[in-house]
């Protein structure tokens, strides 16, 4: 085919000019996708609250869920809320750890220094649960349906328990409700200053109250979940520590009917279904966080830190307090055990030796390189305990001895009713409570409500870890946690 | 007519064109009658003919050659000599989307030819540019072969943006792994630093441009290459000075645990005597090290306790070293290359092969890669059409030492990273296991058939036992490495078109379409060995395919006019570049065998995570250079911008610049100094953005910054949400504004020197403003405050002897820089870390607890606080009411640069390139943190230095693990970060003569070269500053030595 080249070139050198400015002038698509997200972002959120059902707020108050059980990843003593139970505990008078490794520094009372890792990540994952229930709170109008408020009432539980937990770490539980203590959160974002003692009970107890007020008629679909005897627990523990008794006998009422006690004391306390739970969290081996884990650091016959050589001790002057008979005596070694001995019936003999006072309470049961046991956060005997506590400071000593004999018939068949009255009952009531409640995250939180100092020289024989035999009176600044240093910087209402 | 009237006149010439370098025959060489076609070029012996008349005149041409014009005359043999092009009035310089002259460049561009390139034996073409450039630092950050270096060009372009320069390739932004990019393929690299030469690429080149050019085919001149090289690689700078000897360890542990109980009892209130200590430290120091006595005498016979030594009659009974096990002198290194080029009048074309292997000094560390890479251009097609295209291919594998590294690239702390561990493992602690008499044990599923020791409790027939070890139970770096596998395949395809079309009235049109596809197939396979987790799991298998691609868009309109006296060069562009990115990674475990890692062979899920990303840019721009006399310049570019990265209302910027240049040798008053050749002046002014903001904490960008974003997990099968970072929709372009001021000259055609000022002020800075923790989120990324990065430039290069035989080139740089702060958010001042952002300090201002030295009473570690009362500052033994002050010490260098010597004799040379960087300081956390451990036994360097009962003035606090604030982090840990080094030596030698010629061998170039030779100067043995951007010490691999030797042959 012929054509005239010489035109052809004109041609075509004034269609790539048209050309060349219409590429010039073609756009790019600049607005991001749903399908192109590396996170959720809020406008996706937004389009499926709108269009309605709670799937949103399910997922929400789930995450406070699996925060309270798995926390922060930043060391192996970080997971969650029994990491913090797990740390305070090792504060106290009744347990100890052998060497210095993680939590080490929570019984030597090394990290109440602001630039610690353990201090921040208590303040930042309290403060993490308190921010998402606000945006849960602040999000549901009071007018909402029934099945929405639902998840407000849940959220108001969980700002009210970190409350609890920060208040009592970061300042003294016996402090006047005058004294400064910790910042209030609104969920806007803007660093607040210090509210007072009295202004953050407050909160804590309006939390509360409208939250059980709120659940009382709501019934939960399993014991992970928020429901009214949850609430009431933590009612009881918040009027126990504050000394209101009437109402902690009330609300400990409440939470102590829940469930039954088991006979059985050496199932590990790794599950969920154990009658004498209230409140808790499934670990499974998808959600298992391994070494930053509860039984990787206090199932002694687990492959983990407890196993290795970190071994949680009991205080050898409790132990020696527990009657010949109770069947609770079997949470601790009675002696040092060679390696391969079975200690706990029906599982397996571990590679160490396991020394005498060791902690067998808590076992994971899958097997010796796995840490797949629930977690339990709040237990019904707690509150026999509580209420008879209760029963006793208001003088009704004969109430507050059947109570605290329907819990240890349970664990001691042997056990007679005791006959004690006015202080020595009371006494009587909180070895008790030192006793059934060893490593469930209260002995710290005791010793500051009842005024009671550290005291690691007092004979003890179990294992120590070196330089952890201090003794700390009741009121001491090292009795509590310094305000973090990235809260101090970041918060310009705090001075320096 | 006019055919036979020049036939009528003409005769033949011959000649031989020589290279001035080498006194030898030049093949290739271009002769041409001028104003004409007509032509030859010379053979391969540099001889040529050519009929042409008396009055023609003939134009000899080479590539990086001066071209010389002959008039033909009476003559009939013409011989010519060519002189290698240094810098010129008619160098060409590659610029943003094309290439200017050097006389209209009004801003600071620095060139590194290929030759500094060529020879370095690192598989990443940057990281040997280390103390070439001015104004550039190249942070080596990482051992590993093939890793990316960290790139600064004139300090810190933001605060939590990205300081990355951009890299160009060949004309197009590149997104992909530089390690991909073969360096034996680079042409030339050229460094733009100021507004000027940047502002064109606008949204990306806040922070300085890379350009890089790619090699390309010469018209008729064939041109083949062979090249091989074989060497080793080994540490390249020393460990901390830790104790290797047990028994040292032994006596020095023992002190300190007579030191601590020493301090302790008298805290207390009961003290005892020293020498009741060290019977203390006698008794229980096999225990409190975890049952491991190497010797073979009783526990607490080991140690005398009366003159704290080494019980005499001890013989050690286990000699194995951690550092044997872990790492190698002798890993080898290879590569082989081939490339051809060449190309006739309508085509030119180069085409390379490449293939690398590199072992890393740790063992199992390796990269492996093939590169291909092909170049094609036609020549004029219809006379208007240019039609080029290149494609690039590259594989590579690494494999990584296991947990070395964490997905940012910082270096972890975990027990499994074989340098952490290193450092940290007391010499007492055997790699193997042992039975009760110290007997290996054998274990034959290990390579070298020995167990290896995790420390856990070992219990013996006779009733003894061992263990457990005091430091990381059930960890053992060297099982973790033989057992994991942790490697990333990388293939990279790189594919561009350019058409260029001649338009009417001299336009020209330029269309250029480029697609980067990157893909990674990452493995993590640990094996049931590797220790207690991965036994219980049986194992744990993750594969990961990431696939990135990038495609860019180019419309280049362009107007070049030079009548003489006024020149225009016009350009007006329009650029889309769209950047995806998708990943699904897979987590299983329980595998059967432990060879395979594929996810098929094995049993039980773990987890999964998939996610994609998507960038896109828009921008239009334009660039007016005008020219007068060819000694004055105007240069003034445009660009608007848009980001996906900001909300539809903030998405676009403006970004321009003006500069001006002035060729005063050009000038008449100039003209008559004889001694200066060149001399160019230039002053520039102008605007860049960035986008490019980080999630907090974290190297990963946030691509949809205006959005609050949450993240989706699984609560036992159930959906959970959680807030995890802030957005804000105000947020857009951070904006820098730079002055650049330049002035080159060149003197007796023998110096080259440069100076040069910059100051760029960034504003609007992308930030992460922190929030209090007690808000329940860590930062909300703002536009807040501004900072100014100035300093001054100088480089200046000497050709000292310049003859026939011997020539001796002497190259320095130096660039000084200087960090302030101008404005922050509600002007509060922001602490990050160690440092305290404030309005007038920089960004890398220390603000500490500042040490007291030691209390000479008891060793205990002092620091000063300010008393309320009184304002003063006085001294505290408690840490935590230490307070923190501004120390006037910063973590940037005051100065940087490099230094070199090219000296050739012969056809030997040599060349030595240097590095330097002075003033600043680092954190030396590793060094001090050994001193200061209280969890765990760790061994440490220097305890002489520190304080005992004996050595009561020692400048270090006692060593003391019962006592944990020792070694808190205070100025004690500020170490100076200058450094010298010897980054690249090579020697050579060139065999070339006519023997080699008849078999068309232009050349053999026989090599040895060593790169990162030597750390000449560091303030501490163990510290090296060259690794980190703020000089933190930290378990990184370190620098790796490469010798090699080679031979490359050039066939012609």
């Amino acid at each position: 085919m012929k054509y005239n080249r010489s035109l052809y070139i004109h041609l075509s050198k004034y269609f790539v000019f048209i050309f060349s400015i219409t590429l010039l002038v073609s756009c790019a698509d600049l607005d991001q996708d749903f399908a192109e997200e590396r996170y959720h972002t809020a406008s996706h959120a937004t389009a499926i609250s709108d269009a309605g059902g709670t799937q949103g707020l399910t997922a929400l108050d789930g995450a406070i869920l699996s925060y309270l059980r798995d926390g922060e990843t930043g060391g192996d003593d970080e997971f969650g809320l029994k990491a913090v139970e797990l740390g305070m505990d090792l504060r106290s008078n009744d347990m100890d750890i052998s060497r210095n490794t993680w939590f080490g520094a929570y019984s030597n009372y090394e990290n109440i220094g602001l630039t610690y890792n353990d201090n921040d990540f208590i303040w930042e994952f309290f403060y993490k649960v308190i921010n998402n229930a606000n945006g849960i709170i602040n999000t549901i109008s009071d007018d909402a349906p029934e099945e929405v408020l639902v998840f407000k009432y849940k959220s108001h539980t969980y700002r009210a328990i970190a409350y609890f937990y920060l208040v009592r770490i970061y300042q003294h539980t016996r402090a006047n409700d005058s004294e400064e203590a910790i910042p209030i959160d609104f969920g806007d974002f803007v660093g607040q200053p210090k509210s007072t003692v009295g202004e953050v009970k407050k909160l804590i107890l309006d939390d509360l109250t409208l939250a059980y007020n709120g659940l009382e008629n709501y019934s939960r679909s399993s014991k992970e979940e928020i429901d009214a005897s949850v609430v009431a627990a933590y009612l009881a523990r918040y009027h126990l520590t504050y000394e209101n008794w009437s109402e902690a006998e009330k609300f400990a009422d409440i939470a102590m009917n829940v469930g039954s006690i088991s006979s059985d004391v050496l199932h590990g306390f790794d599950e969920l279904s154990l009658p004498e739970v209230i409140w808790g969290a499934v670990v499974t081996p998808a959600t298992s966080t391994v070494y930053n884990s509860f039984f990787s650091h206090i199932s002694q016959i687990n492959d983990g830190y407890s196993g290795w050589n970190h071994f949680k001790t009991v205080n050898s002057n409790l132990y020696d307090m527990i009657p010949a008979t109770d069947k609770r005596l079997a949470w601790f070694a009675d002696q040092e055990y060679p390696p391969g001995t079975i200690l706990v019936p029906g599982t397996w003999g571990h590679y160490n030796i396991t020394p005498k006072y060791t902690s067998l309470k808590f076992i994971a049961q899958p097997g010796p390189g796995e840490f797949i046991g629930d977690y339990i956060y709040l237990r019904n005997t707690e509150f026999y305990l509580t209420k008879a506590e209760a029963l006793a400071k208001q003088g009704k000593d004969g109430e507050a001895q059947q109570v605290l004999f329907d819990l240890n018939t349970v664990r001691d068949p042997s056990y007679v009713k005791s006959t004690k009255t006015g202080q020595d009952l009371i006494d009587e009531i909180l070895l008790y409570r030192r006793i059934e409640l060893w490593g469930d995250g209260v002995a710290s939180f005791d010793m500051a409500r009842n005024g009671i100092g550290l005291n690691r020289k007092d004979g003890r024989l179990n294992l120590v870890m070196p330089g952890a035999d201090l003794v700390i009176p009741p009121l001491d600044d090292k009795m509590i946690y310094q305000i973090p240093q990235r809260e101090v910087d970041a918060n310009s209402n705090f001075d320096e | 007519m006019s055919l036979q009237l020049i036939n009528a006149q003409t005769k033949l010439i011959s000649g031989t064109v020589k290279s001035s370098d080498d006194g030898m025959g030049m093949p290739g060489v271009s002769v041409v009658i001028k104003g004409t076609t007509s032509g030859t070029s010379t053979d391969i012996d540099g001889k040529y003919s050519i009929e042409v008349g008396a009055s023609d005149i003939l134009v000899f041409s080479f590539v990086g050659m001066v071209a010389q014009e002959i008039p033909v005359g009476s003559q009939t043999v013409i011989d010519v000599t060519l002189e290698t092009e240094s810098i010129g009035m008619d160098e060409v310089v590659v610029v943003a989307y094309g290439s200017q002259s050097r006389n209209s460049v009004t801003g600071s561009v620095s060139v590194i030819k290929k030759e500094q390139i060529e020879n370095a034996t690192f598989s990443n073409p940057v990281k040997s540019l280390e103390g070439l450039v001015s104004g550039m630092r190249v942070i080596q950050a990482d051992g590993q072969p093939g890793s990316d270096p960290i790139i600064r060009i004139r300090g810190f372009g933001s605060i939590n943006a990205d300081s990355e320069p951009l890299i160009v390739l060949d004309g197009v932004p590149y997104s992909g792994s530089l390690s991909s990019i073969n360096p034996k393929d680079i042409e030339s690299t050229s460094v733009l630093k100021d507004a000027s030469s940047t502002s064109l690429y606008g949204n990306k080149a806040s922070n300085g441009v890379l350009l890089i050019t790619t090699k390309k085919g010469t018209k008729n001149k064939l041109q083949i290459n062979l090249d091989s090289r074989f060497g080793f690689t080994q540490r390249g700078a020393k460990e901390y000075d830790i104790i290797e000897n047990p028994g040292e360890f032994y006596e020095s542990y023992h002190s300190v645990l007579a030191n601590s109980e020493f301090y302790k009892q008298k805290a207390a209130g009961t003290p005892i005597t020293m020498q009741e200590a060290r019977q203390f430290a006698s008794d229980n120091l096999i225990d409190r090290l975890g049952n491991y006595n190497l010797y073979d005498v009783p526990d607490n016979q080991l140690i005398d306790p009366l003159t704290g030594k080494l019980n005499s009659s001890a013989s050690l009974l286990v000699k194995d070293k951690w550092e044997d096990a872990l790492f190698r002198d002798n890993a080898t290194f290879q590569s082989h290359n081939f490339s051809i080029s060449g190309g006739s009048d309508d085509i030119t074309y180069y085409l390379s092969l490449g293939t690398e292997t590199n072992k890393g000094y740790t063992v199992q560390s390796s990269f492996k890669r093939h590169t291909a890479r092909l170049k094609a251009s036609s020549a004029k097609i219809f006379d208007v059409l240019t039609l080029s295209g290149d494609v690039s291919y590259a594989k590579s594998k690494s494999q990584a030492v296991p947990s070395t590294v964490d997905a940012d690239g910082i270096p972890t702390t975990s027990f499994a990273n074989a340098f952490f561990w290193n450092r940290r493992i007391a010499p007492i602690y055997p790699v193997y296991q042992y039975d009760e008499n110290w007997n290996p044990i054998k274990n034959p599923n290990n390579p070298g058939g020995l167990a290896y020791d995790f420390g856990v409790p070992q219990f013996f027939p006779d009733g003894s036992s061992r263990g457990a070890r005091n430091y990381a139970v059930g960890e053992h770096p060297l099982a973790v490495i033989e057992n994991t596998e942790e490697t990333n395949e990388r293939d990279n395809f790189n594919g561009g078109l350019r058409a260029k079309f001649d338009l009417p009235l001299g336009f020209k049109f330029e269309y250029v379409m480029n697609y980067l596809t990157q893909t990674t197939q990452e493995t993590d396979f640990t094996k049931p060995g590797a220790g207690a987790f991965a036994k219980a799991q049986n194992g744990l298998l993750t594969n990961a395919r990431g696939n990135f691609s990038a495609f860019t868009n180019q419309q280049l309109l362009t107007w070049k006019k030079d009548d003489g006296k006024h020149s225009f060069d016009v350009l007006l562009g329009h650029e889309t570049y769209v950047e995806k990115f998708t990943t699904l990674s897979l987590s299983k475990r329980n595998i059967i065998g432990d060879f395979s890692p594929i996810l098929d062979n094995t049993a039980v899920y773990a987890s999964a995570s998939n996610y994609n990303t998507k960038y896109t840019t828009e921008g239009y721009f334009s660039r007016f250079i005008y020219g007068l006399d060819n000694t004055y310049f105007l240069n003034v570019t445009g660009r608007y911008d848009a980001s996906s990265v900001f909300h539809p209302d903030e998405r676009w910027g403006a970004f321009w610049s003006v500069g001006a240049s002035w060729v005063m040798s050009n000038e008449d008053f100039m003209k008559d100094i004889e001694s200066i050749d060149y001399a160019k002046f230039a002053i520039n002014y102008g605007t860049t953005g960035n986008d490019r903001i980080f999630y907090e904490d974290v190297n990963t960008r946030n691509l949809v910054a205006y959005e609050n974003q949450y993240e989706i997990d699984e609560n036992n099968g159930a959906l959970t949400q959680k807030l995890r970072y802030l957005g804000n929709e105000k947020l857009t372009w951070e904006k820098s504004a730079s002055l650049d001021i330049a002035y080159e000259m060149s003197l007796l055609n023998k110096i080259n020197l440069s100076v040069g000022y910059y100051r760029k002020k960034s504003d609007d800075l992308l930030f992460n403003t922190p929030l209090p923790i007690s808000t329940g989120q860590a930062s909300r990324p703002e536009n807040a405050g501004s900072m100014v990065n100035s300093g001054f430039e100088t480089e200046i290069s000497w050709n000292a002897i310049k003859k026939e035989k011997i020539n001796v080139h002497f190259n320095a740089n130096l660039t000084t820089y200087h960090n302030e702060i101008k404005e922050l958010p509600d002007d509060e001042p922001i602490p990050f870390g160690n440092f305290r952002r404030e309005v007038g300090k920089s960004i890398f201002d220390y603000y500490m607890r500042k040490s007291a030295g030691v209390n000479p009473e008891n060793g205990n570690a002092q620091w000063y606080m300010k008393d309320e009362a009184t304002g003063e500052d006085v001294i505290t033994e408690d840490y935590s009411k230490a307070d923190r002050y501004y120390l006037g010490k910063q973590a940037i260098p005051k100065i940087t640069g490099g230094f070199g010597a090219q000296i050739q004799a012969g056809n030997f040379s040599l060349d030595l390139q240097f590095a330097y960087q002075v003033g600043g300081y680092g954190i030396d956390s590793e060094y001090y943190g050994l001193l200061g451990a209280t969890q765990n036994v760790t061994n440490f360097a220097d305890y002489e230095k520190t304080w005992t009962v004996d050595n009561p003035t020692a400048s270090l606090p006692r060593v003391d693990p019962l006592s944990p604030n020792q070694y808190s982090i205070s100025d004690l840990f500020l170490t100076d970060l200058s450094y010298l080094s010897l980054s690249n030596i090579n020697v050579a030698y060139v065999f070339k003569n006519k023997t080699l010629k008849k078999y068309h061998i232009d050349n053999i170039r026989v090599y040895g070269t060593v790169n990162n030779a030597f750390l000449l100067y560091s303030a501490r043995q163990g510290y090296d500053p060259r690794l980190n951007s703020v000089g933190r010490s930290s378990a990184e691999y370190g620098a790796n030595r490469t010798i090699a030797f080679g031979v490359s042959i050039n066939l012609n």
